[in-house]
């Protein structure tokens, strides 16, 4: 584990992203922006279109959530409980998290990538 | 002569009540402990829905999956919840900006300067207790007016 | 029972639940006493008013009565006070509950165990730490600082230890090993003094998954500080120092107009003047002028000077 205040730089650093990030993120799917309704905007149409004009634009978004939300949670379960035992655990399960999210998520992109290449 | 017994101590820590029970402990004049529990309250909202929000994600590339995902959403619970998230995270992401002015560039605090009698503390009478209303406030406009287009376009109003 | 000015009586009898715990027994209850209040009576007053003439078995600790000891800290009216600067009548209602300060461990009644909170205190190093191992284990004259650099830590300086702000915290409340406020804002005060060379060596603690992080600016122990101290000012400003740190900002350089035992150690600086007082004539004009000083505000000390003056002029 890296040092608790190279931690928490990157949960600030990503917390600044996430405010751009996500306000765009959450705009793309409300009514009346982009999309005259929320239901339009998560139709699987929309979602293609998504894919392929932003797609590394959403791993970012995906990476910088990841780290943000994980070492958020890593603080709240270190304060819930201490002692050596709980603290190897908390770093299993958001190291486990992480690739879990990191993982599915960029398989969720190639995917569609892939669907787009092979004429989908 | 009767036998002592050994003395014990009491582990009085307030724990998780502490936290959230509000007559165990009233601290006066401190709207940031309200803000830190709601923070923390929607933090932990939003990182529990992450993953899932990743997985339901994945569902999209199988056609067949995301139309019985899309007919999930139809269920009132499920569009309450998308409210309750979309609260969660304004709350979060406007608190969060005046915690990382604060709290990353000591910013909002004021100076430490010499205290004078009554003692007032500075830091909770600084820029930071206006962005603090300012917070709750823009939050709570945002919520009810996005929650009014949702429910409008969900039919519930 | 008199009146007031404004029409109120000037005595009240107040009903005061006391939290009661005895480690032979294990047992905790409320206790109810009675007590006649006026203006003035602090809590403390009556906790030991109910001592000598009600119950002698209800135990607290204090012991300066004013506001300087930090002993006397209670969990009054579920807020964090110091009971002899909480007075019975200002709390506004009939009955004032009692209990002891959360977060620390209850030894009997109101007493509780400030052991881990002193621990955490000693852990940040509250004292000055020089880089040189001499100046460190054989310190010989005092380390000078600018009086605008002092205004920037003596907030934190007048910090009494009551733990009224540990008790407030709600990080505390969960995380046994977090070091709280007292301990990180008396950290942030000592990587502050332009005197101090040891941020490193705190860092060991401050940086750690108990330390600084695990502050949240809920910002209840300024609420409760009884000194404002504002510890939770401190703890920002320590922390973003360090984040600015991590971020590869420069350390931030020391005002070089502090003189240290080092920096001192080769200016010349003679030998002490002789005494002053078997030079009469020194003493009288310094007393003289002392004196004409403080005959505006402090025209009895001047007087009481004056009369000395006399008694050795006369001599
Ligand atoms: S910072 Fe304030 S509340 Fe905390 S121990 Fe010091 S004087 Fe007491
Ligand atoms: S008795 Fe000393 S602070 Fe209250």
């Amino acid at each position: 584990m890296p040092r608790e205040s190279t931690l928490h730089l990157l949960l600030y650093a990503t917390a600044g992203l996430l405010a751009v990030f996500l306000t765009i993120h959450v705009a793309l799917h409300a009514p009346g922006l982009f999309y005259d309704t929320y239901k339009e905007s998560v139709q699987r149409e929309s979602v293609r279109r998504n894919y392929e004009n932003f797609g590394w634009a959403l791993v970012a978004l995906l990476i910088v959530a990841v780290i943000h939300g994980l070492v958020g949670l890593r603080g709240i379960l270190l304060e819930l409980r201490q002692g050596p035992r709980w603290e190897a655990f908390v770093n299993f399960l958001v190291v486990f998290l992480g690739a879990y999210m990191l993982g599915l998520g960029t398989y969720t992109l190639l995917t569609w990538l892939g669907i787009m290449h092979f004429g989908g | 002569m009767g036998e002592k017994r050994k003395p014990r101590f009491l582990e009085n820590r307030l724990g998780i009540m502490g936290n959230i029970v509000p007559w165990v402990l009233m601290i006066r004049d401190n709207p940031e402990r309200v803000a830190f529990v709601l923070h923390r309250l929607t933090g932990l909202l939003l990182i529990i829905y992450l993953p899932v929000h990743i997985f339901v994600t994945s569902m999209t590339v199988n056609p067949q999956k995301w139309e019985d995902f899309l007919r999930l959403e139809e269920n009132p619970l499920a569009q309450f919840f998308l409210w309750i998230l979309f609260g969660s995270i304004v709350f979060h992401g406007l608190n969060g900006i005046r915690l990382l002015l604060v709290e990353g560039l000591g910013k909002g605090i004021g100076k430490p300067e010499p205290p004078e009698p009554p003692y007032k503390p500075t830091s909770l009478s600084s820029a930071q207790r206006k962005w603090l209303y300012a917070v709750f406030a823009i939050w709570l406009i945002v919520w009810i007016v996005g929650g009014i287009i949702l429910f409008r376009e969900f039919g519930w109003v | 029972m008199g009146i007031n000015a404004n029409g109120r009586p000037a005595t009240r009898v107040v009903k005061i639940r006391v939290r009661r715990y005895d480690p032979e027994t294990g047992r905790r209850w409320w206790q109810e006493y009675r007590v006649e209040a006026k203006k003035g009576t602090t809590v403390l007053d009556a906790l030991l008013k109910i001592k000598a003439e009600q119950d002698h078995t209800l135990a607290m600790r204090y012991s300066c009565r004013m506001g300087a000891c930090g002993s006397c800290g209670m969990l009054i009216n579920k807020m964090p006070r110091l009971a002899c600067e909480t007075q019975l009548l200002e709390l506004g209602t009939d009955t004032v509950t009692i209990e002891p300060l959360p977060n620390f461990p209850v030894l009997r009644d109101l007493i509780t165990d400030f052991g881990d909170f002193f621990k955490k205190h000693r852990d940040i190093m509250p004292y000055i730490v020089r880089e040189s191992k001499k100046e460190n284990e054989e310190p010989y004259r005092e380390y000078y600082m600018p009086p605008d650099e002092l205004n920037k830590i003596i907030r934190y300086s007048y910090c009494i230890m009551c733990g009224l702000c540990y008790a407030a915290c709600p990080v505390v409340a969960i995380d046994k090993k977090f070091l709280g406020p007292q301990a990180l804002g008396q950290a942030y005060r000592w990587v502050t003094d332009v005197r101090d060379e040891g941020l490193r060596l705190r860092l060991e603690k401050v940086d750690d998954k108990h330390g600084v992080w695990r502050c949240h600016f809920a910002g209840s122990c300024s609420a409760a500080c009884p000194k404002g101290v504002d510890p939770a000012q401190g703890i920002q400003l320590l922390r973003s120092k360090l984040v600015a740190l991590t971020a590869g900002a420069r350390r931030d350089k020391k005002p070089t107009h502090v003189a240290t035992p080092t920096t001192v150690r080769y200016v010349d600086v003679g030998d002490a003047p002789k005494p002053t007082v078997e030079d009469k004539s020194l003493l009288v004009k310094h007393l003289e002028e002392t004196a004409q000083e403080l005959e505006q505000d402090l025209p009895y000390v001047a007087q009481a000077l004056r009369d000395y003056l006399r008694t050795i002029t006369s001599s």
